[in-house]
This record gives structure tokens, C-alpha cells and sequence, in this order.
């Protein structure tokens, strides 16, 4: 808990240099999820150069050295107000009570992969290099990071982070959506409209139990949601509250899985930025983004064990490409001469990656046409353990999403936000279909690995539909 | 729509229903179960809203909004009560040791921590000073000793001792508490099961633990128990 309580102060020290943008409920929601972004930027930042036993408390020492400049950039703007510290102390209370809740239910949820996460994280802790590298081959370094500071706690396994931060994902999502709603609805029709449409995430077994499950799918979840939140945002509220927020939630959620770098260069790619955003701001979230990660992929190509798991010295070399690709992409789309592919961005990217699906059903029939078979069972056999536990989520919010798309239809608005975002969503189940020719193919069950990334999504089509026009209900 | 979604629903009715009656009643019970029809009539009722006027059309679709919206608290609810009551996955853990949800609540059975290779978990959660004993030098990969997160250097020891069970032996410790972890032999060949003394503390004074061995599966012995030859 008091690992959780120090994250949380630091990322509300952070939310709170930006207290003119970011409203008092949203900077104290995303005071946990940032606060664990700096955590891991950190961790990843000193194990990468220094791999010891020595590392965690040089560690601790590089957050701690975070944490005064943070209070130190607070004190000198003057954002350390009255204000501000009771907020800070009222949602550190409110933290020391979700946890408390949390010990109090004592329920872990369990696969597989929970224990190499946790036993290899911890390794990582005691700066054992041979006993924690393979878990570099099978995840990003987040969630190991977070485990390894076990070994500080005198914990055996640590557990609490996981319902917490879906308890704040829980609530930054109703937040946000209620806010968006609010534009159009009266303040009650705002809650009940978000109260629903927060329900179809949080009331299916799927997202239950990913909510106690050691794992990184609620992590991923809650970075995801932020980063296209973020974006959506910059547009509304230009400065750099939000463009420090999407570049925050961008890292962590690339430092999440393994295949989240290239989920996240898609979404760059569908996103507004090419045509609403100047070249120089577009530049400041890529730039940090494409250098941070090849270097740790370039370090991941050394630490990678001799029979590594699904991260080869290979796809490290692919990965590498892949983000300098882009990299030099974003510094040349300044280039006047490219500006009718840039503005085409979107558009581009949604048909290479349609067109690539069915290159990779032709080259591999029966593999991707079991996988989606598998996707699609996953999302609507609302049948326990041989599908993927959703429910009836999926059928409402095929429900709702019809309606309002009629309804925004009728009102013949043309929103490019809406736009975009819809493209996202698409492209984003492109590339969940087009992974699966480069692994076995997807199965059905909650575990499935196509689930768990619609499970990543969902949140996201919440703030689709709450973007759409409500005004017909 | 309702017949895409019906069929969807109905794609796994040849895994529970072999002859064409059979089919024909599972389907009827599914559609029932599922509430398939309820869904069909309100994406109808949804449609046929595009027929009214604006007046009429709010309040039809408020109801039928609130009627997809009771129907998907209902059944969720009561899913969710079901998996709670029924299953043991929302259980409230007695531990929170990671061996102990691993092999005794029997959580999840991972391919790299199955059978004998679950050692690693209880070295690490339950042996933090014992020399563990092991018959074979080629039992565990050089790097997977070290995933206990102990130095492996100082903490196994490769043969110099008596590791075949006897059957008097073998029959006094299947008499104690114990528990057989098996392996994933589909996934990792040659796995053996492990027999694993209980409750788990008993291995937190040992010195000692040596693994044993007969042709069915190994033995984690603690040193306490027996003589063994050095």
C-alpha cells in the first residue's frame, strides 16, 4: 500500500504542474496511472544502464530524486496551492481506502503467465539478470518492474496494484464519459447515461475477472484509454498538459506487451494528428516515443535468455525497423512533397492493413479463419469457459452503437473526432486479426490473447459512443 | 441481424447435439437460455421506430433502451452471482504466497513452473536458506536454476546422496500430508510429476531438501525426515 500511496504522490505532483487544464476529479484519477508510468519509465531507465543487485536502491534513489523535482516544480510555479494539497491528501485517502478494500476481498485471479510475471519480476528486484530475463521475452518491463519491488515490501506476491487500478480505471472512464455526455444531457441524464454505458465493461465476467487477474490487460486498458483520450483532447485544449499526458500514457502502454509499440505507432498513424496538429507538436510525442524504444529494444536484443520465449533477436530487429520506419516517417512528413500521402494517412493505413489481412488469409486459410472464428465466438457466444465471458455486453453495445449512429446520422454532423476514432477502432481489430499469422492461431475462452486485447479496446468504444450524439434519448 | 446473430449463436450446437432432433432441442433451449428472441424482437421494435414520428420515436426508444438495459443487468447480475457463488474464482485466498495459490489451490498450471519444475517457486517462496539436493546434473537448465531467484551457485547440490526411493520410505511418505503436482507432459516431455510434502512451511527450516526419485515421479524429501547417504 505504500508503494501505491508514493506513485500515487508523484503522479498527482505531476497532474498538478498542469492544475489549469486538468480539473480537480481528472488530474486526482490519473494521479495513480501516471505516477506508475514515471515509476516504470524510471525503472526501465536505470536497469537498462545498471543491472545489479545495487539497481533497485539506485532505483529508489532516481524516484525519489523524482519525486523532490516534481515538489520542487510545484513550489516554484506556485501550483502547490491550499487547493491542491487537500485534493492530494483527500485522494490519498480515498487510495488508502481502495486498498483496504482491496486486502479486505483478497481475491486474486490467476493464469499461467501471473506467476512468470510476478516470480521473474521479483527476480528482477533481487538483481538476478539470469532469473529475470525471460520475462523480457514474453511481456514489456512494466508490470515485472512493478513486481520486482516486492523484495522491498517483504512481500511474496504482490497483488493489490491490480484491483486498485481497475477500481481507477472504473472511475476514470465514468468520469470522462460523464463529462463528454454532460456537453449535451442534464447532470442526472449525464450520470445515468455514463452509469450505463460504464456497466457493459464493468459488469461482464471477462472484465470481473481481468479486474483481480494478475496480468497486464487492465494496465494496457487504462494507458490505451488515456492515450486516445489525451489525443482527443489536444485538439480541444492545445498545450502541453495533454501532450505530456499522451506521451506519458504512450510509453506505458507500449511498455505493457510485447506487440503494444506496434498498436500504438497504428493508432499514431489513424490519429488526427497529421492534418489538425502542427508538424513540431506531432514531432514531440513521436520523437521521445521512436527514441526511448528502440533503445530499450536495442538493450532487450542483449538481454534476451538463449531460448527466449516469443521475443527473438529477430522481431527485436523488426521491432527496431519498425519504430525508426515510423520515426523517420513523422520527421518527414514535414516534407511539402509528401504532404498528399500525409493527409492520407488515415486512409492509407486502414487499406495497407485491410489489404494485408486478406494477403495473410490467403497465404494461411485455415489460421486466420480459425482465428476469426475465434474473435468473433469470443465476443458473442455469451457461453461461460468456451467463449470469451462476455456476456451480453457485446449485444448492447451493438444495440447502442446502431442507434446512435443513426442518431448522429440524422443530425448530419460530420465530426472528424468521431471519424478518426471510428477508424482507430477498426484498425486496431485489423491489426488484433493480422498478429495472429505470427502466432498460433487465436482460440476460444477468456484467456484467449485476441479477448484480452478486446478487452484493451473496449473502454475505447465507450468513448466512441459517448461521443456520438445522445440528444435522441 | 437477428439471423446473423442466431446463427452465430448456434455455430457450437454440433459439439453438445449429435442427432438432427437433439439439434432441434438444444436450439429451442438455447434460444430460450440466451434470450436470443428477446434481442431479435428489440432490434425489430428498434427498426420499426424508424417508422414513427419524432415524439413517438423518443419515447419508444427510451423504453426499448431501458428494456435492453434491464434485460442486460438482469442476466449479468446474475451471471456474475452464479460465477461468484459457483466457482472458485472470486474465492477469498487464504494466502498470498505464490507456490501456495500455484499448488495447493491449484490456480493455474503454468508451462515453465509444472511438475518438477515447480521447485523453483517453493526455493523462493518457502526455502530461503536450505541447499537443495538434485540426482541429476541435466534435471534443470543452467539458466532455470536460477530462476528461483537464490544463486544457484550455493544453492543446489548435484548427486552425493542415496536418491532412489525405497518402498519402505516411499510408503511413510505417501502416508503424510502431501500433494502430486503433475506436468504438462504434452508441452515439456520427461516432466515428471512431483511429490510435494504439506503443509508448504514444513520445507522453511529444513537445511537440507533432496530430490528423490522412483519410476513414477520425484520426491521433494525434506533433510529432517530420513538419513540419507552423503
Amino acid at each position: 500500500m505504500l508503494s501505491q500511496l508514493l506513485v500515487f504522490v508523484i503522479g498527482f505532483l505531476f497532474g498538478n504542474l498542469h492544475k489549469h487544464t486538468f480539473d480537480p476529479v481528472f488530474r486526482t484519477l490519473i494521479a495513480l496511472p501516471i505516477g506508475w508510468a514515471l515509476f516504470g519509465i524510471c525503472a526501465t531507465a536505470v536497469y537498462s544502464v545498471y543491472f545489479t543487485a545495487v539497481s533497485q536502491m539506485v532505483f529508489l534513489v532516481v524516484l525519489a530524486l523524482t519525486t523532490l523535482a516534481l515538489l520542487f516544480a510545484n513550489i516554484t510555479q506556485g501550483s502547490l496551492s491550499r487547493d491542491s494539497i487537500l485534493l492530494g491528501g483527500a485522494g490519498l485517502l480515498l487510495l488508502t481506502a481502495a486498498c483496504f478494500f482491496v486486502n479486505l476481498l483478497r481475491i486474486v485471479t490467476m493464469a499461467p503467465d501471473s506467476s512468470y510475471l510476478a516470480r521473474f519480476g521479483q527476480n528482477i528486484g533481487l538483481g538476478n539478470y539470469e532469473g529475470s530475463r525471460m520475462v523480457f521475452s514474453m511481456w514489456g518491463p512494466l508490470v515485472p518492474f512493478m513486481h520486482s519491488i516486492t523484495n522491498l515490501l517483504d512481500q511474496k506476491l504482490y497483488w493489490q496494484y491490480q484491483p486498485v487500478l481497475s477500481l481507477n480505471l472504473v472511475a476514470l472512464v465514468f468520469y470522462t464519459l460523464y463529462t463528454i455526455i454532460r456537453e449535451q444531457k442534464s447532470i442526472l441524464q449525464s450520470c445515468v447515461a455514463a452509469t450505463a454505458l460504464v456497466s457493459l465493461m464493468a459488469l461482464s465476467n471477462m472484465f470481473l475477472f481481468s479486474s483481480f487477474y494478475i496480468h497486464t490487460n487492465i494496465l494496457s486498458a487504462l494507458y490505451l484509454y488515456l492515450f486516445v483520450f489525451a489525443l482527443v483532447k489536444m485538439t480541444e485544449q492545445p498545450g502541453t498538459a495533454y501532450e505530456l499526458l499522451a506521451l506519458l500514457s504512450l510509453i506505458a502502454f507500449s511498455m505493457l506487451r510485447l506487440e503494444a509499440p506496434l498498436l500504438a505507432i497504428v493508432i499514431l498513424l489513424v490519429a488526427r494528428l497529421w492534418q489538425g496538429w502542427s508538424y513540431i507538436n506531432r514531432l514531440k510525442l513521436i520523437v521521445p516515443f521512436v527514441v526511448l524504444f528502440v533503445a530499450w529494444y536495442a538493450r532487450l536484443y542483449f538481454l534476451l535468455p538463449e531460448t527466449p520465449d516469443l521475443l527473438t533477436p529477430k522481431i527485436v530487429i523488426e521491432m527496431i525497423l519498425a519504430l525508426v520506419g515510423f520515426g523517420l516517417f513523422a520527421v518527414l512528413s514535414g516534407w511539402k512533397i509528401l504532404d498528399p500521402i500525409v493527409k492520407r494517412t488515415p486512409f492509407v493505413t486502414l487499406i495497407v492493413l485491410a489489404l494485408l489481412g486478406i494477403i495473410l488469409t490467403l497465404i494461411k486459410p485455415d489460421h486466420m479463419l480459425k482465428s476469426l472464428e475465434s474473435i468473433v465466438r469470443n465476443i458473442l457466444v455469451p457461453r461461460e469457459l468456451v467463449s470469451g465471458d462476455w456476456g451480453l455486453t457485446w449485444y448492447v453495445i451493438f444495440f447502442l452503437a446502431t442507434e446512435l449512429y443513426f442518431a448522429h446520422r440524422d443530425a448530419a454532423e460530420r465530426a472528424t473526432e468521431r471519424h478518426w476514432m471510428f477508424t482507430m477502432l477498426v484498425t486496431y481489430l485489423l491489426v488484433v486479426y493480422n498478429l495472429a499469422y505470427f502466432r498460433e492461431p487465436y482460440h476460444t475462452g477468456p484467456n484467449d490473447s485476441s479477448n484480452r486485447l478486446v478487452l484493451q479496446a473496449l473502454p475505447l468504444v465507450l468513448l466512441y459512443l459517448s461521443k456520438l450524439r445522445f440528444a435522441h434519448f | 441481424m437477428g439471423a446473423a446473430l442466431m446463427s452465430i449463436c448456434m455455430l457450437p450446437m454440433p459439439v453438445y447435439a449429435d442427432s438432427p432432433e437433439a439439434i432441434v432441442r438444444q436450439m429451442v433451449m438455447d434460444i430460450g437460455r440466451l434470450k436470443l428472441a428477446s434481442i431479435i424482437i428489440l432490434i425489430a421494435c428498434l427498426l420499426s421506430t424508424r417508422l414513427v414520428g419524432p415524439l413517438g420515436r423518443k419515447l419508444i426508444l427510451r423504453l426499448i433502451l431501458g428494456l435492453v438495459l434491464l434485460t442486460f443487468f438482469a442476466l449479468q447480475g446474475r451471471s456474475v452471482l452464479y460465477t461468484y457463488k459457483n466457482t472458485g474464482l472470486y474465492e477469498r485466498r487464504k494466502t498470498m504466497a505464490l507456490s501456495d495459490l500455484q499448488i495447493v489451490d491449484n490456480l493455474y498450471h503454468s508451462r515453465l513452473f509444472s511438475g518438477r519444475n515447480v521447485l523453483f517457486l517453493l526455493v523462493a517462496d518457502y526455502m530461503p536458506h536450505a541447499k537443495v539436493f538434485l540426482y541429476d546434473k541435466n534435471l534443470y537448465s543452467k539458466e532455470s536454476l536460477s530462476w528461483s531467484g537464490r544463486d544457484p551457485d550455493s544453492t543446489f547440490v548435484f548427486g552425493g546422496y542415496q536418491s532412489v526411493m525405497d518402498a519402505s520410505f516411499k510408503v511413510a511418505c505417501l502416508g503424510r500430508p502431501h500433494i502430486i503436482y503433475k506436468g504438462r507432459l504434452n508441452e515439456t516431455p520427461g516432466n515428471a510429476a512431483l511429490y510435494i510434502a504439506t503443509p508448504l512451511s514444513i520445507y522453511e527450516k529444513e537445511e537440507q531438501v533432496f530430490l528423490m526419485t522412483d519410476a513414477l515421479m520425484d520426491y521433494l524429501i525434506p533433510g529432517s525426515w530420513g538419513a540419507f547417504q552423503h
